[in-house]
């Protein structure tokens, strides 16, 4: 990881988690008794790190975004617990979806270095397992498993176009 | 990895000179190298759910009713296998304590004004009864007798009765340190003097053979009023049995033509068939008794 790309992933954590903490936090989208969407974009962070990056800093870098997260949502923990699971599971997810040829030293999993599909199945899968993991650790039980998985499922959805949407209107070259 | 590792291994072997417990620190550190990022991810994990059941109220109560949940199910588990192991201890319990009871019963029949029946001492009372276990038995002969699985050590005697507690069981014949022989009421020598509760009339019951669980209640003059229902109990004209133990209630009555007494069926309140604990009796004053009796009939 050179230094662009250092200041480029802090520029964008900076300014998900404002989005997500100012703004987004304020989103009620709820109709009735349909209140299962929420909009959390601050697990791309994790999601677009480099891939070489080690993985005990992605672990720790995880802990803290999670613990920031967690003060604003006066929730401690379960972000943290949520987003600590996602930055575990990333490399393996990495190693499933990895091409033929490998990751080059500079791939980072980016909607302009990898193409439109990869990114899509990779993104997805990532955000399914943080929003079961955040939602299962809200809800601290799985008895109410349906809950748990509406609220996944409606979560995903819009979070994932939203950020699709932010990346390419702040699309940079590489 | 295998090339990580190698390379690791030169490289803390500088750090450590030789020595066991150089040896040891480079294992930790390959071991840190190894999985630490999986030690981090359990290590980060514990804090934030640490985090999350001690500072958010919902969660927090469902971690102590969970764990609540656990803990109780494990202990009532052991519970039960504890007090399954004590079965037996809190059979011979039980039945030690029932025995004391008919012990009670069977005092007052015997003379509720004499003495002070209040005292808890068994001293003082006349019979004491000796809880057995039935672990042999016939009765589909014409004779039939059982094995107590107690026997002289715990206190039984020949001659002393058998009873359970609703009825009649027999009466002891023989007897070995551990074991003892009875003959049950289902014996064509049995002969146990029984009194109708109503009149307090007096006659012999005994076993005709047919139905283990009807007897024959014979010499029983025909000038005395005998109803069907009557109660039978025992008379207490004998050391053996104590007076009122319950034995049946009267099935039918008959006089037969130019007969004295009465032909009566007694339907018996136990079902001598299924018993498996009975009480021995032990009547202390039974030799006293016995000797002054022999000593004026001679």
């Amino acid at each position: 990881m050179n230094n662009t790309a250092i200041y480029r992933n802090l520029v964008r954590a900076v300014g998900l988690l404002l989005l997500q903490l100012l703004v987004l936090i304020r989103v009620d989208l709820g109709i009735g008794s349909f209140h299962y969407i929420h909009f959390l974009v601050y697990p791309f962070i994790i999601l677009m790190l480099p891939v070489n990056t080690p993985k005990a800093v992605v672990l720790l870098a995880s802990f803290a975004i999670g613990i920031t997260v967690d003060m604003f949502y006066n929730s401690p923990g379960v972000h943290t617990a949520a987003l600590v699971v996602t930055g575990y599971l990333r490399a393996l997810i990495l190693r499933f979806l990895a091409p033929y040829e490998g990751y080059t030293n500079k791939t980072s999993p980016t909607l302009v270095q990898t193409g439109f599909s990869w990114f899509i199945s990779y993104t997805s899968v990532m955000m399914l397992i943080h929003c079961f993991a955040y939602f299962s650790f809200e809800a601290f039980t799985f008895v109410y498993f349906f809950d748990i998985f509406l609220n996944t499922i409606f979560t995903v959805i819009p979070s994932l176009v939203l950020f699709i949407l932010l990346h390419l209107i702040f699309r940079s070259k590489f | 990895m295998k090339i990580s590792i190698k390379f690791a291994t030169r490289k803390w072997s500088k750090l450590f000179p030789n020595g066991i417990f150089a040896h040891f620190m480079g294992n930790v550190f390959l071991i840190l190298l190894r999985f630490g990022y999986h030690i981090l991810f359990f290590l980060l994990e514990f804090v934030a759910i640490y985090l999350i059941v001690n500072y958010n109220q919902s969660q927090k109560e469902i971690f102590i009713n969970s764990t609540n949940i656990l803990a109780t199910s494990v202990n009532q588990k052991v519970d039960d296998l504890e007090r399954f192991s004590n079965l037996q201890q809190t059979n011979d319990q039980l039945k030690l304590e029932n025995a004391r009871l008919v012990e009670r019963f069977i005092q007052e029949n015997v003379n509720s004004t004499a003495q002070n029946i209040d005292t808890l001492l068994s001293d003082s009372l006349k019979y004491e009864l000796i809880p057995a276990t039935i672990c042999n038995s016939t009765y589909t002969l014409r004779n039939n007798n059982l094995t107590l699985c107690q026997g002289s050590s715990s206190g039984i005697e020949k001659d002393m009765g058998v009873i359970s507690d609703n009825g009649l069981v027999g009466i002891v014949r023989n007897v070995s340190p551990h074991y003892a022989r009875v003959m049950s009421i289902l014996h064509s020598q049995s002969l146990i003097d029984c009194a109708i509760k109503r009149n307090n009339a007096h006659g012999t019951l005994i076993w005709n053979g047919r139905n283990s669980r009807i007897l024959n209640l014979v010499d029983i003059p025909k000038h005395i009023s005998v109803l069907q229902g009557d109660t039978i109990i025992t008379s207490g004209y004998s050391t053996i049995f104590p007076r009122g133990i319950l034995v049946g209630k009267i099935k039918e009555v008959t006089l037969a033509n130019g007969s004295n007494s009465y032909d009566i069926s007694v339907e018996l309140f136990n079902d001598p068939v299924t018993l498996n604990t009975a009480f021995v009796v032990r009547n202390k004053q039974a030799a006293e008794q016995l000797a002054i009796e022999s000593q004026t009939t001679q």
